[in-house]
């Protein structure tokens, strides 16, 4: 990364991608979502725990929830 | 006391029924019912399926169950049992071929 050597974890960490959840790098398919970078089985309700889709989650307190549970605690 | 806080806040004890556990947490009246929720689930820290669950008054034998209504307006107080716990149980029927069903 920019001419230097870094371990995996901290090549990723350099360049954004580790995974806001696990914190461990993201090789592979990256969900981007409240500014934050997500492997795609870790971008996760946080009620009920189901796996979410960029643009179908809705967010509280910079938590991401389902359509149901957020209809169930919010309204 | 601890109740003698100058923000109005109070304590209301919550027994999480699946986890035989009663945290404390510290609210307002003007905090609604799924504010509670989402407050409680934070505090617990247990990555868990919670979406069965729901909070349940035992003493007014009711669920609270509008998340935008307030502890003030359901009259929850500090002096309030509460339970969070799954709206779905296993129930015993018998049938009238008197079987028993779970």
């Amino acid at each position: 990364h920019e001419g230097l050597p870094y371990c995996e974890t901290h090549y990723h960490q350099k360049r954004g991608s580790l995974c806001a959840a696990c914190q461990k790098p993201i090789t592979g398919r990256c969900i981007t979502a409240m500014s934050k970078k997500f492997h795609p089985e870790h971008f996760v309700c946080a009620f009920c725990l189901k796996q979410l889709n960029k643009g179908t989650f809705k967010e509280q307190n910079d938590r991401p929830y389902c359509h149901p549970c957020f209809v169930k605690l919010f309204g | 006391g601890a109740s003698g806080q100058v923000d109005g806040s109070w304590e209301l004890k919550i027994l999480v029924t699946d986890l035989q556990v009663e945290p404390t947490l510290r609210v307002n009246g003007d905090l609604h019912i799924g504010g509670v929720m989402v407050k409680l689930v934070e505090s617990l820290d247990i990555a868990m399926d919670w979406s069965d669950h729901a909070l349940w008054w035992p003493e007014k034998n009711r669920w609270l169950k509008r998340s935008r209504s307030t502890l003030d307006q359901y009259g929850v107080q500090a002096d309030a049992k509460l339970h969070f716990t799954p709206m779905h149980k296993n129930l015993r029927v018998q049938l009238p071929d008197l079987k028993i069903m779970d």
